[in-house]
């Protein structure tokens, strides 16, 4: 079954399609693409979708200006990838589907 | 006796010869001596008899140096107390308890990124702070609340989804 998403999923979703990221960088990212997100509210969306099996993580290194704490990072899942992509689909085909309509 | 490294801080302290005022602290936190010197030349004179005579008394083995403070300037070397931490990042370490888990640690240092690179910036440190507390409030609020609404109406939750 397809996973719905939300338009923050996507952009945090292709934010960490190209790269592996961690909290802050995806914050970065999407702040310069002109969407104001808080790291509290990141956090919750990051874990979601790693429980729908859309990213997934791992522990990075530490360092001192993180006062000894480690970064996570984040990478898209094929399952992500292909729930990107077929959300980019419903997109641009609007009307399609269930509701196309014939005279 | 005070360690090597200690003493060598003290020698470059003495060697130094600047106005300043220096906060010893012996053994545990709460059960010993703090010590105010002032002046190199006291140091010198004082220091050394001074707190061996503390240390064979109350039978501690350990000294600290708290705080160096220029008495003109009044700025700390936090270089020379081997504290290397700022205090936003220590009152982030004692309230890192209220948060879950599975958020902790990566929220923390991405936290304490953030002030550290406001710091690099030389930003006030009432901005700082404001930063800090919103960041705060805004993780306790979905680790809380969105927890709660999930939990008591799961279908309220998937109408956010496209």
């Amino acid at each position: 079954m397809m996973t719905a998403l939300t338009i923050n999923d996507l952009k945090i979703l292709s934010s960490v399609s190209t790269n592996h990221q961690y909290g802050l960088e995806i914050l970065t990212d999407l702040q310069e693409s002109g969407t104001p997100l808080l790291l509290g509210s990141l956090y919750h969306v990051l874990h979601r979708l790693e429980r729908e099996g859309l990213v997934e993580s791992y522990w990075g290194e530490a360092s001192p200006e993180r006062g000894g704490h480690r970064r996570r990072y984040y990478k898209i899942t094929a399952q992500g990838s292909l729930a990107v992509s077929a959300q980019q689909m419903s997109f641009s085909t609007p009307w399609s589907g269930s509701f196309a309509y014939s005279f | 006796m005070p360690d090597q490294i200690f003493l060598d801080k003290l020698d470059r302290l003495i060697n130094a010869g600047q106005d300043m005022k220096i906060a010893l602290h012996t053994g545990v936190k709460s059960k010993g001596v703090v010590i105010r010197i002032f002046a190199p030349l006291l140091v010198e004179l004082l220091f050394f008899p001074f707190i061996s005579m503390l240390l064979m008394l109350h039978g501690l083995t350990t000294v600290y140096l708290l705080k160096v403070r220029e008495l003109k300037s009044g700025k700390e070397d936090s270089s020379i107390t081997g504290s290397r931490e700022s205090k936003i990042f220590r009152l982030l370490r004692s309230i890192r308890f209220f948060f879950p888990k599975k958020y902790r640690e990566e929220w923390l240092g991405d936290l304490m990124e953030i002030v550290s690179m406001m710091e690099a910036e030389h930003q006030p440190k009432w901005l700082i702070y404001t930063v800090v507390f919103g960041h705060f409030c805004i993780v306790v609020y979905h680790a809380s609340l969105f927890k709660l609404g999930e939990f008591f109406s799961p279908a309220d939750a998937s109408k956010k989804r496209i």
